[in-house]
């Protein structure tokens, strides 16, 4: 959802010039240890975040779940249900200690486990975050490089307009205008009852998707109303990242083709599909950054999305547990979600230092 | 489209919508439920239609801009102070600058619009906490941006010689640092509106922040959304037009300001 | 050697130009970058095209390359490669096989030029694919290797593994060199290769490419705005300026007298230990904008300058001026042993 609020980052700087004599291979590993050594420290500040969003702020927490007009005594109770009315120290050294053994907390309400409440969810969200992603990468990157190749002509000026029509538009805009056009309208996509239409009972769980279950269960009527049910929700998280990516996408291929080395290209005689590689590969770490924000911003589900399809997954479950102000479930995915994040920025600046020379030459 | 058309049409738009907001005699009230006239489809009588308890949408679309466009603007006002305050502070080379910028990527690692479902309820639906809850969500983003623009006119030979002359640090951030920033800034800001307005509307579409019946786009929409499905597109489209051309506006202000200070890439210039 | 362009055999032109204007389009506004140029390169000469920056030469070699791309456009009555090939009429496809094949290029800034991530034998293999001279990285590597040993390249197999950022300047230019000979072109043009080079190693590019178009097979268009290399590495000298060619003819005659005033003021702003640099001044005259365009700045402009533009006309036998005031009426303004430096080769 926070993909909208994306903005490019200042591109890389151009690479300095390092003799060949030095080792690039021992930088790289040199820059490779320092981007790990921070992990550790980046995972404890989550978790400390996560503890004290609800650690400092315990009398209005609980004065809320309460709700107004509940007696002090109440409130009282809440507080020592919750531990919050113990000394700090002590809260955080139980909180720790219970994130060492895996527990990320019980949920105040269902008295559900946190974490397996999240595990179960979490399939539900794969299946549509990631197609949505793929599509959103294919289209945006295809979509920005057509821009960046006819920078400024009739096409380019085509794609810009659809595309900041697009990102003007809250994605529960765009998931709703598909309901109507394409559901109610055309008919051609079912009503949007979650995962399944009602008739169908949910395949046997093997892996959770209910794509691959219901193949693996030989259920092939099962598997085309799930395919279905995929259809606009993915296209609803699809389009608008993939007007955001397209937008990046268009700036820096535009920039690469424009650029020297595409010119040089053309004048060694390489035909155009070479001139467009080498424009994407030069441009390719800058996008693939953007791809790693957009998946960090889906790593929650896509809370919106999940809604108005009544997806049933981590994303509105989440809004559940806070709306409800459920403290642990708050917390629990506070941490869920920043570790998963930060493990795709780290698998980013991996990713990034192996594919672009640059990374490692830059850095001294 | 030339910088100059955007702004004008992107701040005509805008106020021309927040001015209708604000003073526009309306002949239903936005609140005024009529169990006669539910869910009719745009009429002379009611142009937008009515809502499921017979609520006039044209009532409720145009007043929705008294609350929404106010909150979005206060929480860009908080981002805005926050990023400018916050990338300049930054964007000296000192040790602990490199750690908060390390503590501003572990922050924004955190679900942050999710989270902030939790801060307007505790707030027991205060909407001055969704004005924090903009701030909180684009802030940081508007740290780096300031941060990376700043660090370019830090290192410009005219700040060093303010600095070389004996000029304090604040009157090199007021005289010096913040006019080359202006321009940024700018942009930036008319950006961080458009996030504002998603951010606002997205939370009443969620149901916390401003709730109904004070009218607001996201909960229209929201509330709209479950007659769409049965036919009565109107509930949902009008709040839905409204929010788009607002996002469009801020976006188109923000493109014309920062393509008359010539950030405009020149890509296919040959 | 006969110059008379005229009277050489046609097929001995490895250029024909006559009559190329560049005309760029921005913003409904219309400029002429290059404006009814017309000249003929020999082959197996090396040429050397002079003048200041913005005077067009840039995009004059575009317009050669066939890069010039739409909205802007190349019109010319002639533009003849090889005496067969009309580079204005050539599709996309076979103008492709051209350049890099038959016309060699090395630009600027080999650091622009090279791909920041590809490898360099990653960027030699797909060069050899796209001519069709090979079809495995492996015999693309072995042959690419053998043109950078030629270059004086050390350890060729492991600058071709590495990309550019890890080469110097001077290697950096010599990949880019090998690039542009690995298919032996008969026509090499080379835009400014110096400039973006550190000054020692300046030198050694340039015998390198006065090497490669030794022995009067290949040509040479160089782009400079260096006299004392044009003087040193060059035959004949072309002079532009505001798009236009001014004057032409051998190095030699043309630094020793030049015909053209602009030329003679090029020369004499050129810095040499003892003389200080003439600058060009501003005579206050103005032209109708039919008139010769250096007449405000020209030191011998007449009545007749202002209105009428002078065409580039032969001048003596070899050259060509496009001046009113052409000699032998009028002395040359400094003597014939400034203008070329030590070490002149020919």
């Amino acid at each position: 959802m926070t993909a909208a609020a994306l903005d490019p980052a200042p591109p890389p700087a151009p690479a300095g010039r390092a003799r060949a004599g030095s080792s690039p291979g021992r930088r790289t590993l040199r820059l490779l240890l320092k981007r790990l050594a921070i992990v550790p420290l980046s995972m404890l500040m989550v978790v400390l975040i996560s503890f004290f969003l609800i650690a400092l702020i315990p009398q209005s927490t609980a004065t809320a779940i309460a709700g107004q007009g509940a007696t002090t005594d109440r409130v009282a109770e809440i507080n020592a249900e919750l531990g919050l009315d113990k000394p700090l120290v002590e809260q955080l050294g139980a909180y720790l200690g219970r994130l060492a053994h895996g527990d990320l907390g019980t949920s105040f309400y269902t008295q559900e486990k946190v974490l397996p409440d999240i595990l179960t969810r979490l399939p539900a969200t794969l299946e549509l975050v990631v197609p949505g992603l793929v599509l959103a990468v294919l289209l945006g990157v295809a979509w920005g490089t057509i821009g960046g190749y006819y920078a400024g002509r009739a096409a380019d000026q085509g794609v810009r307009a659809v595309g900041s029509a697009l990102q003007a538009m809250p994605e529960f805009l765009v998931g709703l205008l598909l309901l109507y056009i394409v559901f109610y309208q055309l008919g051609w996509a079912p009503a949007p009852t979650g995962r399944l239409s009602i008739i169908n009972v949910a395949p046997e769980k093997v892996t959770g998707f209910y794509t691959i279950d219901s193949l693996l269960a030989g259920q092939t009527a099962v598997f085309k109303d799930a395919v279905a049910h995929l259809v606009l929700p993915v296209l609803t998280i699809g389009l608008p990242l993939a007007a955001v990516l397209a937008r990046i996408t268009r700036a820096t291929v535009g920039e690469a083709f424009s650029g020297a080395h595409a010119e040089y290209a053309r004048t060694l005689g390489l035909p155009e599909r070479q001139v467009v590689r080498y424009a994407l590969v030069d441009a390719r770490t800058t996008i693939l950054t953007f791809v790693a924000a957009c998946i960090a911003a889906m790593v929650g589900g896509d809370a919106i999305v999940e809604i108005i399809f009544n997806w049933q997954g981590v994303g509105q479950w989440a809004v559940n547990g806070m709306t409800s102000l459920d403290p642990p479930q708050i917390q629990g995915f506070v941490l869920f979600t920043g570790t998963v994040t930060l493990l795709v920025y780290i698998a980013l600046d991996l990713l990034s230092m192996t594919i672009d020379p640059r990374i490692s030459l830059d850095d001294h | 489209m030339p910088a100059s058309l955007s702004l004008y049409v992107g701040s005509t738009l805008l106020a021309v919508i927040l001015l209708a907001g604000l003073f526009l005699p309306l002949r239903y009230g936005a609140t005024t439920l009529d169990t006669n006239a539910v869910s009719l489809p745009p009429s002379a009588d009611h142009w937008f239609g009515t809502d499921e308890v017979g609520q006039d949408m044209f009532a409720r679309t145009v007043r929705a801009a008294r609350t929404d466009l106010p909150l979005a603007i206060g929480g860009t006002a908080l981002a805005t102070v926050l990023g400018v305050a916050g990338g300049l502070a930054v964007s000296s080379k000192r040790r602990w600058s490199e750690w908060i910028m390390r503590g501003l990527d572990a922050f924004q690692s955190l679900p942050l619009l999710i989270l902030t479902i939790a801060l307007v309820v505790i707030s027991n639906n205060n909407i001055v906490m969704v004005a924090v809850a903009v701030a909180l969500v684009s802030g940081p983003f508007y740290i780096r941006i300031v941060r990376s623009q700043a660090v370019v006119v830090r290192e410009s030979r005219f700040i060093e010689a303010a600095i070389t002359s004996g000029a304090s640090t604040t009157r090199v951030m007021w005289k010096h640092m913040l006019p080359n920033l202006r321009a940024v800034i700018l942009a930036q800001t008319a950006l961080t509106g458009a996030v504002a307005l998603l951010v606002v509307a997205s939370l009443s579409f969620i149901g916390v922040g401003v709730v109904p019946p004070t009218p607001s786009w996201g909960a229209m929409i929201r509330g709209g959304a479950g007659q769409l499905v049965t036919g009565q597109w109107w509930a949902a489209l009008f709040p839905g037009l409204a929010l788009f051309s607002c996002i469009i506006s801020f976006n188109l202000i923000a493109d014309g300001l920062r393509d008359r200070a010539g950030r405009r890439r020149s890509a296919g210039s040959t | 050697m006969s110059i008379d362009l005229g009277a050489e055999r046609r097929s001995d032109l490895v250029l024909e130009v006559e009559d190329l204007t560049t005309t760029y389009h921005s913003h409904g506004n219309a400029f002429e970058a290059v404006r009814q140029v017309s000249f003929d390169l020999v082959r197996g000469r090396r040429y050397g095209l002079v003048g200041e920056s913005g005077s067009g030469k840039s995009s004059l070699i575009r317009a050669l390359l066939g890069l010039v791309r739409i909205p802007n456009q190349v019109t010319a009555t002639t533009l003849r490669f090889d005496g067969r090939i009309d580079l204005l009429t050539t599709p996309a496809k076979q103008m492709r096989q051209i350049r890099g094949a038959e016309i060699g290029y090395v630009g600027q800034n080999p650091f622009g030029a090279l791909h920041p991530v590809l490898s360099v034998g990653e960027q030699y293999h797909q060069f050899l694919k796209a001519h069709g001279q090979s079809r495995r990285r492996r015999d693309s590597l072995a042959r690419a290797a053998e043109v950078l040993a030629g270059l004086g390249l050390p350890d060729p197999p492991a600058v071709l593994k590495g990309h550019a950022g890890q080469l110097s300047g001077g290697m950096a230019q010599r990949v880019v060199l090998g690039f542009s000979t690995l298919l032996q072109p008969q026509f090499i043009i080379a835009d400014e290769p110096t400039t973006a080079l550190d000054v020692t190693v300046q030198r050694q590019v340039l015998d390198l490419l006065a090497e490669e178009t030794s022995g009067g097979k290949r040509s040479l268009l160089l782009v400079t705005h260096d006299l004392s290399v044009v003087a040193q590495y060059c035959d004949d000298v072309l002079v532009m300026r505001k798009g236009r060619i001014v004057e032409t003819g051998p190095v030699r005659q043309v630094f020793a007298a030049p015909h053209h005033p602009y030329t003679a003021a090029l020369l004499a702003s050129v810095p040499r230990p003892g003389t200080p640099p003439r600058p060009m001044t501003r005579t206050g005259a103005a032209t109708t904008g039919t008139g010769c365009e250096f007449a405000p700045l020209c030191p011998l402009a007449q009545e007749n300058c202002l209105v009428d533009r002078p065409l580039l006309l032969s001048s003596t036998p070899g050259r060509r001026a496009a001046c009113h005031h052409m000699p032998p009426q009028r002395e040359a303004p400094r003597p014939v042993s400034a203008a070329a430096g030590p070490g002149r080769r020919d």
